[in-house]
């Protein structure tokens, strides 16, 4: 029996376990795997029609990999513990690559025609399936699975340990890293993707332009791409929102925060939360469906349905969640002296969130606002669903101004999703650009509110 | 220090006058207003009601089997199911996780357990990491549809990958990658102190610490953001409208394209005239998203309960 | 010269759910004189001066049991914000609102219906002048109120307490927080104020209490911790010749 109580650092080469016999079998297979690679690469070398010397990549190939398998066969049976962690990743990389393929290949026969096949049929495949998955991996798992047992039997040197402390931390630093490296990917493919519209097209066109008529045959060919009815049409949708929405949001938020009872409070919270979490398809579609008809209603010719009205009712209420949160943040925020100290003055409840709360809590109500703005700008899909898509700057519908927002507009998101699929060359890039405007737009918006946050802690 | 000044009798009448009238005039104000409060209240979850209510209304006259295991029809008439849909969101779903909960958490322990002492060590390393914060705070920010240019321009385009579940999945993950990393952190940040103390005290090394100690109990409020995250990616539609393409047949590979049930939903909406279907594939998809909110309520009342009543 | 009281309690019991914070007090409180309340820290002294303006109902769980008069009328039957405006309170802590000095002060009178922009400077010259302030801040009265110094900030709260016309003013140990020139100055100007208000005042300082008061009640925390009053009177005999064995320890520094 071996000395199983090492306490000898110093000796790191110093195996001081028992081999257990499966390592012994698994580190001679791995070998076996390897000298068979070597004399492969060579038979192939050999084989091959230009004869062995102008064909040597192959046996190199194979002398290289099947020298690094050996290496590994001998750390294996040296009881190193890299060599074993390296086998179990190599092995379950394959198994999980092959566990994949499986998945596909099973829910691909499940769902292969029309209809979902047969109940029957369903139970025979996966059954099926399942066997067949289970025949190759039950190898490799035994495998696995043995050398995780005998994992005793390796030693760790401390020095390993460190070693892999250290280098956690670095790959640890690149994870932390990936955000900006994603934001700078970003910005680089969008930039880069967006410069030939720049080059063609002109900043000036596309910033200035009223007219957005992309493979336009008036005038010359190249097309116009003039971005203003869109910013119009952003502008004007989210304008929309905020006159429908923040009123609803910040008298929610006060009732939140100061006024409702208790159970009052565990309903609205949770309905605030459900509405945030309703896909904008969703939105879309209840505004295409239910919300135009009635719009459609209002006796003005033209009058479709979608457009601007359609647009901001739906988009108010997807913003709702955002500004109520931040606001009711910053009324809860209100230092509790300042409530004291008004109603101790003879004030009533109202008078004090009026007179005391809502101002001190200005700057954190009018960063909900803005954040909810960002939000409106950024939306997509529930508006191309509801606002007509139309390219002409939004104009009123007839002598009442406010049938401005009974007409149909496009937003700079709507340009890009609606478009982008079909779109080729210089209309392509314009779109990139457009892409690049509005996430200028919204980083700006963004920042004011951080600032606006932060200034009032 | 003799400024007293006792006022004189007609402003003393000023306040205590007018007070009755003025109270009734105040509490009236407060009646309003609280009226006007209630009313908003009221008048969310009116609309919420509505919403949903209209929607799972319509929409449940279209869901049976039938309509569940059978594909999609393709084209202009909307007729068929979602049946591939519904694997598709799965697949996706599964995919984009599995790429940004690694990066995501890897980067939240990160920015808890070693960024300190890191910054200490190293000037370079502080400002390293005060780009890399700053890097997760301006990600949040980024509209859907940015994160589906920059799929399109780099996975579909650049690297060829096409309109696929990669180029869908790895947009994705990009996508809810700051909610992941602010949510694992927050659950970092409750970890007591001691546990890790206790753990150094014993020998591990910090490594051993965090993989056995700290992230275990953690797992609660990471699992939340986790869940935050898949309910984000069934919601999305711009995002994979432009890189996941949509193919109604179901994926044979990470490359195959493919169309998830909200995906589904704007098809159908805008390319046929089938609104029944829409409204039936959108009550399933607000049902799944009303189940994962419950898990996510019921996962932090557990981490709640946990901290409080340890 | 005859003795008005202004407050009377009788038999009050305070309790925050289960736990019975004040046992059984029965005092009166008699008008525009200065009475100090002191005891050991935790014996419901703060508690007890806030059931005068009722500002112990906005705290979930609490009820009481017993009766408070203010000129013979109950304050359970008077309407709560008209009684906050008559029992006007000073906190412990000063809590300027994060406005000029000018808004702070004419804030109550703005509440209760006064519009007109010379009533309101008047009023605001005549609190800030009965509050001992007027010097130091008549020539920027648009400067915040937070950026007063701490005793000037407190002055600036009596200020907008007096602005109002409160016949009783509640001061929850108004001078703790301060140093003691500021101290001192607080303590003057209670003085002054108290020819035309009741003053209740609550201090850790006994000192304060022995020199500024008329009248002195101390309070002591019983066994079940809930607090009790021990003797009530006035302050020289109080402070002189204690009629209980505890009062004598409290005030001869044994305990407290």
């Amino acid at each position: 029996m071996s000395d199983l109580t090492n306490q000898n650092a110093n000796h790191p080469k110093e195996r001081s376990y028992k081999r257990p016999v499966f390592v012994t079998v698994i580190s001679g297979l791995v070998a076996f795997i390897g000298l068979a690679i070597m004399g492969a690469g060579f038979y192939f070398g050999i084989q091959s029609e230009t004869g062995i010397l102008n064909n040597i990549q192959t046996p190199l190939a194979g002398l290289v990999a099947s020298l690094a398998i050996i290496l590994l066969a001998r750390g294996l049976f040296q009881l190193k513990d890299w060599a074993r962690t390296t086998i179990i990743v190599m092995i379950g990389v394959v198994l999980v690559y092959y566990t994949i393929s499986a998945v596909f290949d099973i829910s691909g026969k499940i769902f292969s025609g029309e209809q979902v096949v047969p109940l029957g049929e369903i139970a025979s495949i996966l059954l099926g399936g399942i066997l067949n998955w289970l025949l190759v991996v039950i190898i490799p798992a035994v495998v696995i699975y043995g050398l995780v047992r005998t994992s005793p039997s390796f030693n760790v040197n401390p020095k390993t340990r460190n070693f892999i402390d250290r280098s956690v931390r670095q790959v640890l630093l690149i994870t932390a890293l990936s955000s900006i490296f994603i934001v700078f990917l970003i910005i680089l493919f969008t930039m880069s993707e967006a410069w030939l519209s720049i080059q063609e097209i002109g900043l000036d066109t596309m910033l200035l332009g009223t007219i957005w008529r992309p493979g336009s045959i008036i005038g010359n060919d190249t097309g116009q791409f003039g971005l203003v009815p869109m910013v119009v049409g952003s502008i004007l949708s989210t304008f929309g929102a905020v006159v429908l929405g923040v009123p609803l949001s910040i008298g929610t938020a006060i009732l939140l925060a100061e006024v409702a009872p208790n159970f009052v409070r565990e309903i609205v919270r949770p309905a605030v939360e459900l509405l945030a979490g309703i896909p904008s398809v969703v939105y879309g579609l209840f505004g295409m469906v239910v919300l135009a008809p009635m719009i459609r209603e209002i006796e003005v010719s033209r009058n479709t349905g979608f457009g601007l009205l359609n647009a901001s009712i739906i988009l108010a209420v997807m913003i709702l969640p955002t500004v109520t949160n931040i606001a009711e943040d910053a009324i809860r925020a209100v230092p509790n002296e300042y409530r004291s100290g008004s109603l101790a003055l003879g004030a009533t409840k109202w008078q004090t969130i009026v007179n005391v709360i809502l101002p001190a809590a200005r700057s954190g109500l009018i960063a909900s606002v803005i954040l909810g703005i960002g939000r409106a700008l950024g939306e997509t899909m529930a508006l191309i669903m509801v606002i007509g898509n139309s390219i002409a700057i939004p104009t009123p519908l007839n002598n009442n101004p406010l049938t401005l927002f009974l007409n149909t507009a496009r937003t700079l998101t709507g340009n890009v999703a609606v478009e982008i699929n079909y779109a080729e060359g210089a209309h392509r890039s314009a779109l990139f650009f457009t892409g690049i405007l509005l996430f200028a737009m919204i980083f700006l918006v963004n920042r004011i509110a951080r600032y606006l946050m932060r200034e009032r802690a | 220090m003799n400024h007293t000044e006792v006022r004189t009798v007609t402003q003393a009448k000023t306040i205590s006058m007018r007070e009755p009238k003025n109270l009734v005039w105040r509490k009236w104000q407060q009646n309003i207003g609280f009226g006007l409060l209630a009313l908003a209240g009221f008048a969310t979850i009116a609309i919420l009601v509505w919403i949903i209510g209209y929607v799972l209304v319509q929409g449940m006259s279209q869901i049976n089997v039938e309509f569940l295991t059978t594909r999609p029809a393709g084209g202009v008439s909307g007729e068929g199911g979602m049946s591939t849909t519904i694997v598709t969101t799965l697949y996706l779903v599964i995919l984009t996780i599995v790429i940004a909960a690694p990066l995501g958490v890897g980067a939240a322990v990160y920015l808890v357990e070693y960024a300190g002492e890191a910054s200490r060590e190293s000037k370079f390393v502080a400002q390293l990491i005060r780009i890399a914060r700053n890097g997760v705070e301006i990600l949040a920010g980024v509209p859907s549809i940015i994160f589906g240019l920059f799929g399109f321009a780099l996975f579909v385009s650049a690297l060829k990958f096409k309109f696929s579940l990669l180029s869908a999945g790895l947009s994705g993950a990009a996508l809810v990658l700051p909610v992941i990393i602010r949510t694992a952190e927050e659950a970092l940040l409750t970890v007591p102190r001691s546990y890790r103390e206790g753990s150094l005290a014993l020998g591990a090394t910090k490594w051993q610490t965090i993989f056995n100690v700290v992230l275990p109990s953690a797992l609660p409020g990471i699992v939340t953001g986790i869940v935050l995250s898949v309910g984000r990616i069934i919601a999305e539609t711009a995002i994979f409208w432009v890189t996941l393409g949509g193919s109604y047949r179901l994926p044979t590979s990470l490359l195959s394209s493919g169309r998830t049930m909200a995906l589904h939903v704007y098809m159908l909406a805008s390319e046929t005239r089938a609104f029944e279907k829409a409204m039936g594939t959108a009550a399933i998809l607000i049902i799944t998203i009303m189940v994962l909110n419950l898990a996510i309520n019921m996962i932090s009342r557990r981490l709640t309960l946990k901290i409080n009543g340890q | 010269m005859t003795l008005e009281t202004k407050l009377r309690v009788e038999n009050f019991n305070l309790y925050y759910g289960d736990f019975r914070a004040l046992n059984e007090v029965t005092i009166e409180i008699p008008k525009n004189r200065i009475t100090a309340i002191i005891g050991p820290s935790g014996c419901g002294k703060s508690t007890f001066l806030r059931s005068f303006n009722r500002m112990n109902d906005l705290i979930p769980n609490v009820k009481t049991e017993g009766q408070v008069f203010m000129d013979n009328e109950n304050l359970m039957e008077l309407d709560v914000v008209d009684l906050r405006r008559k029992v006007g309170m000073v906190f412990q802590r000063p809590n300027p609102f994060p406005k000029s000095i000018f808004d702070n002060v004419a804030y109550g009178p703005r509440m209760h219906g006064v519009k007109n922009q010379n009533d309101l400077s008047d009023i605001v010259e005549t609190s800030l002048k009965s509050a001992a302030l007027w010097d130091e801040v008549k020539d920027d009265l648009n400067k915040s109120g937070l950026a007063l110094s701490g005793g000037q900030q407190q002055r600036l709260c009596i200020a907008r307490a007096l602005a109002v016309e409160p016949e009783v003013i509640l001061m929850d140990e108004p001078a703790s927080a301060l140093d003691p020139i500021a101290t001192l100055r607080i303590e003057e100007l209670i003085q002054t104020l108290k020819e035309n208000y009741t003053i209740v005042i609550v201090t850790h300082n006994m000192q304060q209490a022995a020199r500024s008061s008329d009248y002195t009640a101390f309070f002591n925390m019983g066994e079940d911790r809930a607090g009790y009053l021990v003797e009530y009177g006035p302050t020289e005999e109080i402070f002189t010749n204690p009629k209980k064995k505890v009062t004598e320890e409290y005030i001869t520094g044994r305990f407290g």
